[in-house]
């Protein structure tokens, strides 16, 4: 007989747990994984977690790949966004988005499909000087520095959307 | 003044007031059924019903309850960007909590959740967390007596989604 614990005690012990260990559990059965999935997107973890974003270009569309991570490993939401998701014109998403086309467009990369990362913590702030450290020929718009909440939330939203595997 | 307590199996306990009241499930019961503390008559002609808890179960919590029922709240402290929090169990509850199996264990924090003592549900929460720490799936599996349901190819896919960072 399973030792069945309702969803809100097992949510409490995640908790306690760290992420490798959730890993773990989340490969116990559909049900576990499940849970883990529900507690990374409940909007405390959410709110609290650093988050990685890996962007990728490719013919039809930008990747983002967003992992969720606090000691090296982590969660990855794959997610293919067309320039027309990003947001409406004008909106600080579209720029973001002309931002992000604009690097792979610039001179110093060559390669049509190039990945950046770029980071910014629980405190919103993207990490800049981090990405300019990557990309020194590329011209960064400082009022990039601050990430709106509307933008994560644009990405969440479009994370749902396309909530694909690569 | 005494409380009287019924659980499921039809035991009752009587447990003093404050013991009583370190449950904020039977507090509530006891606001509704107008028991005070100052009138004996409603402590004496009335029972709290606790259909989600036996006998067994019961006992072991009000032991705990005996133990902590002088303590101060503590405010649990969220140590990690996370908020994942680090609930320190005493060298008395870890002595309490040792000797249970795992079945018992999760009856113990079912009890405790449904009876809301927030002291006891940490305790216990901390210590089966502590006991998953580092545990690989099919251990985790098997301590929760889970059968797998997952296929090959599904964990495949699942390793792969929590691998980024070790690429």
């Amino acid at each position: 007989m399973d030792l069945i614990l309702p969803d809100d005690i097992l949510l409490k012990i995640f908790e306690h747990l760290d992420e490798n260990t959730l890993d773990n559990v989340s490969l116990a059965c559909h049900r576990m994984h499940d849970l883990v999935q529900a507690y990374f997107s409940s909007p405390k973890v959410r709110k609290q977690t650093p988050v990685m974003l890996k962007i990728v270009q490719t013919d039809k569309a930008i990747i983002f790949h967003s992992q969720r991570s606090y000691y090296g490993c982590g969660h990855n939401y794959y997610c293919y966004i067309g320039q027309e998701e990003l947001g409406p014109e004008g909106s600080y998403v579209h720029h973001f988005a002309a931002e992000i086309f604009s690097l792979f467009a610039s001179p110093g990369i060559e390669k049509k499909e190039k990945e950046i990362l770029i980071r910014y913590d629980d405190s919103a702030e993207l990490d800049v000087e981090y990405v300019m450290s990557m990309y020194p020929t590329t011209n960064h718009n400082t009022n990039m520095k601050t990430v709106p909440p509307q933008f994560i939330d644009r990405l969440d939203q479009a994370i749902a959307r396309y909530a694909i595997a690569e | 003044p005494n409380v009287k307590l019924v659980t499921s199996d039809n035991e009752e306990f009587v447990v003093d007031f404050r013991i009583a009241k370190m449950s904020v499930t039977v507090s509530r019961l006891m606001e509704a059924m107008n028991m005070s503390e100052t009138d004996d008559a409603s402590l004496l002609s009335n029972s709290i019903p606790l259909p989600n808890v036996t006998k067994a179960v019961m006992a072991r919590v009000i032991e705990w309850c005996e133990k902590h029922k002088n303590d101060e709240p503590k405010e649990e402290k969220e140590n990690d960007k996370r908020g994942r929090t680090t609930h320190v169990v005493s060298d008395w509850d870890k002595e309490f909590l040792k000797n249970d199996e795992f079945g018992r264990l999760c009856q113990l924090m079912g009890a405790a959740n449904y009876l809301e003592i927030k002291g006891l549900f940490n305790d216990i929460s901390q210590t089966i967390a502590n006991m998953i720490h580092g545990k690989k799936s099919d251990e985790i599996a098997e301590m929760f007596n889970i059968h797998c349901d997952l296929t090959e190819a599904e964990k495949k896919e699942i390793r792969k989604k929590t691998a980024w960072c070790e690429d």
